[in-house]
């Protein structure tokens, strides 16, 4: 019976993970309270499989995967039950209701709602949970083109964003360019 | 877009990638510096306990080769 016996490292491999599971879950559903149920889901879900994680391959990976698709199959069905109102849960990206973030940070997480949700969770992979674009790739489930091409358009997307809001800080011009291409009226 | 107005816009793009990829980290960093919930040390010290780990439920056990 030795080998069904967890392996006493599995646990503190798992601890050593939280914040970087906790930060997942949020690239993936944007709230708070939300992604610790998530990452409790996804625990509970590796411990059970533990037996199926190759030794020496990216722990990190490997929960993610588990991560992303707990969230995939059961939350997303969930959030299609009782959807909110347009883009509410995406203004809540990030933003913890008990502690205040970094306000400089807030124009990045602004743009970050604006993005698809299958780029915003790429960008996030590789961009700030640092895995390498191949584990992005096996995380999500996709060819590793289509990674880097989502990475890259919401690389872009971002830069834009932000490029815009520098600009705000030095000036109105710019912004009075950029309400000129909406259509007339369409402003409410 | 001219070759001129692109090379004009380059050093700009690499500087603004440059501060979209350090911004990206501290965004890690700030979910990162926060305190761990102690339901997850405490919920690793059950499954510990629980050793083997505990039965799949009964839709994965059925379904043993779909991951998950």
């Amino acid at each position: 019976m030795s080998e069904t016996q967890p392996d006493p490292g599995f646990k503190s491999a798992l601890l050593a993970e939280i914040s970087q599971l906790r930060f997942f879950a949020l690239s993936l559903s944007g709230q708070h309270d939300r992604a610790d149920d998530l990452v409790q889901e996804t625990l509970i879900k590796a411990w059970a499989a533990q037996h199926r994680f190759t030794p020496g391959s990216s722990l990190r990976a490997w929960l993610f995967t588990i991560m992303r698709n707990t969230f995939y199959s059961d939350y997303r069905k969930s959030r299609r039950e009782a959807p909110d109102r347009d883009g509410e849960s995406a203004a809540r990206l990030f933003v913890n209701p008990e502690q205040n973030g970094h306000l400089d940070l807030d124009d990045l997480k602004a743009a970050l709602a604006k993005l698809p949700e299958d780029q915003r969770v790429a960008v996030l992979l590789v961009g700030a949970s640092g895995v390498s674009y191949e584990e992005a790739a096996q995380i999500c489930g996709c060819a590793l083109g289509t990674i880097k091409s989502r990475v890259n358009r919401a690389r872009q997307k971002l830069m834009q964003h932000l490029a815009i809001e520098s600009v705000a800080e030095f000036g109105g011009e710019f912004l009075a360019i950029g309400a000129s291409d909406s259509a007339p009226g369409e402003a409410a | 877009m001219t070759e001129d107005e692109r090379n004009a816009k380059a050093p700009f793009d690499r500087e603004l990638q440059a501060h979209l990829g350090q911004q990206l980290r501290r965004l890690f960093n700030e979910t990162a510096a926060q305190p761990i919930p102690d339901r997850f040390a405490a919920l690793l010290e059950r499954l510990d306990r629980a050793a083997p780990a505990p039965p799949l439920p009964a839709e994965s056990l059925t379904r043993p080769q779909e991951a998950f």
